[in-house]
């Protein structure tokens, strides 16, 4: 009788399994944000003791006024970069995409091409910005051509390894059915490489606003001009409060790409397992 | 207007003729050496032979995804029509993005068959095969042997005069193979299609076919030629594989390829 007993005691230790992983989320959110808290708090003490002056490390509550303030660029210049770093995205998307198809159909437009594919792409978007600025008619045309240049490799390289990567059998399959090569494309080539595109757009989706406020910073507007013209204006806590924010912005980008991914390859592909 | 009296099922209607075929790989790796054979419609022929011999290679030339180095092959003239031959690898290859009636369809919708129609086929032939209750549901949620029915399926939506099959159930349990050897048998009784089908079992061989081709090893050369349709019935119940009549050509197929396997005759 004390034994059994001791075992029901046993089996009611442990949590049952729902509980388990509610639990495993809450902990998720719950340790990063008391860790963001607490950075805060510290950043806060150190400066309202007056170890650091708070136009060289502003608290994080100036940051947060900053934000919320009246009547400020801030927040015109976040839009004006998100559509601007958006457009060149999507533009790098349906270049890239493009591009990799082309090299990937052809031996020698990929022995001709694919070496300049790469070496464009060492070529510092900071050193072409310049020139950008002369070549283009208006700030939001220079902006997003930065975010195309900056975000475009890793979408034709990526696109470029999945479209060579089918299934040789899937490929005779096709070639016994009579299958033109357009829809070889359409049916096979391009969702065989959907994986390999998403895990490229993923990369790109940070590069695009880094590209665009470099172009921001050279040709002007956006979160880019609000941070040069606060930094001349010694407001350290806009600037911290612009960086949140093209952060914030990142991140959304990042997101929004998952969440694409996750809807196009949930049945089907390994890396987003809902079997 | 070559003889083709040196086989002894030559027929006028073939479906297949190979006639002094050579394969070399790669400069100096001889896998087929000089094979004559002729298939005529609607047989049911098995290759067998040890693995690495040869036999994929020459089913990949009948079906044209390969070129023989000398020697031709011809296939009748229906069967030139591309959709008119279905082949079947060892794996499943099917798309992983595609639901199994998606993936049955498939053939038809490159060959522009409309939707409705393709469908209602595709519908057909998964039950045909055993998967009605499975249509809607993608590859990854299907079981080895479920995926091959699949892939048999998408091979015999589009009707096809010459099916051509690579060790098709190789990777499956005893079981399930067993299983699809059976439908597959019944579905050829209906039909009377062509049907080469490579494997390395000599019961799978001899269960299937009507006539077994034993292969040695590689460079490939027949060993044995044998008609089993001669000894074992048409309809083929799954019992038969204990009785004595099937067990003796089993035996005549294992010293067939005993003797191929040693390389000599």
């Amino acid at each position: 009788m004390i034994t059994g007993q001791s075992n029901i005691l046993e089996y009611s230790n442990v949590p049952p399994p729902g509980d388990d992983r509610r639990w495993r989320r809450i902990k998720s959110v719950l340790f990063p944000v008391l860790t963001f808290l607490l950075v805060c708090g510290v950043l806060e003490a150190v400066v309202r003791a007056g170890w650091v002056q708070s136009f060289i490390l502003p608290p994080p509550s100036e940051v947060a006024s900053a934000l919320f303030e009246r009547n400020t660029d801030l927040w015109y210049g976040f839009l004006q970069t998100a559509l601007a770093a958006v457009t060149g995205f999507c533009l790098s998307i349906v270049l890239g995409v493009m591009i990799a198809v082309v090299l990937s159909s052809s031996r020698i437009a990929q022995q001709a091409l694919y070496p300049y594919a790469v070496f464009f792409q060492t070529v510092p978007i900071i050193a072409i910005a310049p020139m950008l600025v002369i070549w283009t008619d208006t700030k939001f045309q220079t902006v997003s051509i930065a975010a195309c240049i900056a975000s475009i490799f890793p979408i034709i390289a990526n696109t470029y390894a999945g479209l060579t990567s089918t299934d040789p059998a899937l490929r005779e399959l096709f070639k016994l059915y009579g299958a033109s090569s357009v829809s070889t494309l359409v049916k096979l080539r391009l969702p065989w490489a959907l994986p390999s595109i998403l895990t490229g757009l993923r990369v790109s989706a940070g590069l695009a606003i880094i590209g665009a406020m470099v172009g921001e910073f050279v040709g002007g507007g956006g979160l880019g001009s609000v941070i040069e013209s606060a930094r001349t204006q010694i407001r350290t806590d806009k600037v911290f409060a612009a960086v949140l924010l093209a952060s914030l912005m990142g991140l959304a980008l990042f997101t929004l790409v998952s969440l694409l991914s996750r809807l196009a390859l949930r049945h089907w592909h390994p890396s987003e397992k809902d079997l | 207007m070559t003889a083709i009296n040196s086989n002894p099922f030559s027929m006028p209607d073939r479906a297949i003729g190979i006639e002094k075929v050579r394969k070399v790989f790669d400069g100096n790796v001889t896998a087929i050496d000089g094979v004559d054979l002729n298939i005529p419609r609607g047989q049911f022929v098995a290759f067998l032979g040890p693995s690495g011999c040869g036999k994929s290679t020459l089913l990949r030339m009948i079906a044209g995804l390969d070129r023989p180095t000398s020697g031709q092959i011809q296939r009748e003239a229906i069967g030139t029509v591309k959709r008119d031959i279905s082949y079947v690898f060892q794996d499943a290859h099917l798309l992983p993005w595609r639901t199994a009636v998606g993936n049955v369809m498939l053939p038809l919708e490159l060959a522009g068959v409309d939707r409705d129609e393709r469908e209602w086929h595709a519908l057909d032939m998964l039950k045909q095969v055993g998967l009605s209750d499975a249509v809607n549901q993608y590859p990854a949620q299907l079981s080895g042997g479920m995926k091959m029915r699949v892939s048999l399926a998408r091979a015999l939506v589009t009707t096809p005069d010459l099916l051509l099959l690579d060790e098709p159930f190789a990777a499956l349990d005893e079981i399930s193979r067993q299983h699809l050897d059976e439908r597959l048998r019944e579905l050829w009784l209906e039909r009377h299609f062509t049907v080469v089908f490579v494997t390395h079992s000599i019961s799978e061989a001899a269960y299937l076919a009507d006539r077994a081709i034993v292969f040695s090893k590689r460079p490939a050369k027949v060993v044995l030629d044998h008609n089993l349709s001669q000894f074992l019935p048409r309809g083929r119940p799954a019992a038969l594989r204990t009785e004595s009549i099937f067990m003796q050509q089993m035996r005549l197929l294992f010293d067939s390829l005993q003797s191929a396997e040693m390389g000599g005759f």
